[in-house]
């Protein structure tokens, strides 16, 4: 039986970079994906195009390139990423360049997109489509800002035409992430739309997978003080055979670790009903999903069954929203957190007379009770806590003339109290999400190869 | 029986989307799945997490990998991009779970 072995080398926008050298080097692998996109990196995609048409794709993914590029071509293997963001067609044109300048004008570099809605959002209302909102059902017109921008998330049958076309490099815009695992799976195994079970198995393997370390010891709250050499955490490895069947493992010699116990944590990761984790091209059902320890960071994965996909397509939508800006000070004892609640009085007192206006404001007292609030065990008398409120403001001056008056509390506050980092917090602009869903025959996808034509 | 926290018997990972968070919890060994099963129910994880969710929690088995999935939705102060919380993703959200006591038989070395 025909298999093939797939790297996750990135799980977010801001991830190790080294990871996807490492996975090069430690072993033989056929294709690495790389999944840059998440709810808040298309916001700060979406920031980045603001300011520059050009941008709004992840630009760090260029160099990257640049860099592993003779591996991969060593190695034959093929780089598949969500990259494009917001501008796909942007990225592939950097990448197309990457490969020139290195001598390589034969690579392909293929591009999938179409899924940027915003030139649509107007004719879609003129055909009576309605991007409601996902969870509350509210109508688009409900919306609070300005719309930035809105994508629908393609499936993977995109990404094996352009495999299918030759391409070295694939760069996707909003794909859902599993997409870039079962989209070479598609292309070296030949599954069509209807083979639900084996596309469910490429999905889940892709769920697996797109998270990057987290599957393989990153992040592991079962045991983290097993797990070795997080420093040099080798990154997990699918392989997958034409019958959909899954061995997880990660490279010899490379730290982190490869058990039911750490798998189960990334298969359970924002998930809602594992009857049914829905994409655009299958709907899985992991209820009956098994794992079995092989031993030496193996572990084997079955059971998953598939279901005819949903007639939609998910739709994010971001819109702005207000500025938020965080202050805080230090309090230390005796009494820090008596001292730390008056300070945030006193702040807020401050702001009244000062006649800063905000929407919205949280207190918050780390080293306390900041993070988990009434479920805190509390400690009776802590040595130090960090007294934060952020705000959420109208305006940037708002924010900025917030960030000014936290510091004068050193001075005219209450005692005991440092700063925790040097300077002035400076505030950043919200942008909120409106998740939708849009009939499938409303949007296609669109796929081309670039260079290659030397 | 006495009493411990759920983290003895059971480890978990948690994350958003959009408002809402999900707690997978997995039983440290499978003997301790029935035990989950009958204490931690959807309606005492909607207490524990009091104010932190001001919607529902669905809870979903997985017998077979002895784990559980709970759905909180209204979970995040609006969202990952616009919560003023200091966890706006839910990270914490499943290690925050954990405190949960659970009664256990007395010979569990847990």
């Amino acid at each position: 039986m025909k298999t093939i072995r797939i790297g996750g080398a990135l799980g977010f926008w801001g991830d190790r970079t080294d990871a996807l050298m490492d996975l090069l080097r430690g072993g033989p692998l056929d294709y690495i994906i790389m999944d840059y996109l998440a709810e808040i990196t298309m916001s700060i995609l979406q920031k980045q195009r603001q300011k520059n048409p050009g941008m709004g794709y992840a630009h760090d993914f260029v160099p990257l390139v640049r860099e592993s590029l003779p591996l991969l071509r060593k190695n034959r293997v093929r780089l598949i990423a969500d990259a494009g963001g917001l501008n796909p067609l942007g990225c592939a044109e950097a990448l197309v360049n990457v490969a020139r300048e290195a001598g390589c004008p034969g690579m392909k570099i293929g591009v999938v997109y179409g899924d940027d809605l915003m030139p649509h959002l107007e004719s879609f209302a003129g055909m009576g489509i309605d991007l409601r909102h996902f969870e509350t059902g509210a109508s688009q017109k409900e919306i609070p800002g300005p719309i930035l921008s809105a994508n629908a998330y393609f499936g993977a049958f995109p990404i094996a035409e352009a495999l299918d076309r030759g391409a070295d490099i694939v760069v996707t815009g909003r794909v859902n992430d599993a997409a870039l695992v079962l989209g070479p799976m598609i292309h070296e195994f030949g599954w069509r739309p209807e083979q639900y079970d084996l596309l469910a198995r490429g999905t889940m393997t892709g769920h697996l997978l797109e998270c990057g370390g987290q599957a393989s010891g990153g992040n592991f709250n079962g045991g983290w003080q097993e797990v070795p050499d997080l420093a040099n955490l080798g990154f997990p490895i699918g392989e997958v055979g034409e019958d959909g069947s899954l061995v997880m493992t990660i490279h010899p010699g490379q730290g982190g670790v490869m058990t039911p116990a750490v798998l189960k944590e990334q298969l359970l990761y924002e998930i809602g009903d594992p009857a049914a984790y829905i994409v655009a091209d299958v709907v899985s059902d992991i209820t009956q999903l098994e794992m079995e320890d092989l031993g030496n960071n193996r572990v084997r994965v079955r059971g998953v069954r598939g279901h005819p996909p949903t007639a939609t397509y998910k739709v994010s939508m971001s819109y702005e929203g207000g500025y938020q800006i965080s202050v805080g000070l230090v309090y230390t004892w005796p009494d820090c957190v008596a001292k730390a609640r008056a300070g945030a009085d006193l702040v807020l007192k401050r702001l009244e007379k000062l006649g800063i206006r905000y929407r919205d404001h949280l207190v918050s007292i780390l080293g306390y009770d900041g993070v988990h609030g009434t479920m805190s065990f509390k400690v009776e008398d802590p040595d130090e806590v960090y007294m934060r409120i952020a705000f959420l403001t109208d305006d940037s001056q708002s924010a900025d003339r917030i960030s000014r008056e936290i510091v004068t509390h050193v001075l005219c506050g209450i005692p005991a109290a440092c700063a925790l980092e040097a300077g002035r917090p400076s505030p950043h602009k919200q942008v909120a999400y409106w998740p939708s869903l849009i009939p499938k025959s409303a949007v296609s996808p669109c796929v081309d190869v670039k260079g290659g034509n030397a | 029986m006495k009493e411990v926290a759920l983290a003895r018997i059971a480890h978990g990972r948690s994350g958003d989307k959009g408002d809402t968070v999900n707690c997978g919890i997995i039983a440290r060994k499978p003997e301790y799945y029935s035990v989950i099963k009958e204490q931690v129910t959807a309606a005492r994880v909607r207490e524990h997490f009091g104010i932190f969710c001001r919607g529902t929690v669905i809870r979903y088995d997985l017998p077979k990998i002895h784990a559980f999935n709970f759905v909180l939705t209204h979970a995040l102060g609006g969202g990952g991009t616009v919560s003023l919380r200091i966890d706006t993703q839910g990270k914490t959200y499943a290690a925050a779970l954990m405190r949960m006591k659970v009664l256990v038989p007395d010979d569990w070395g847990v």
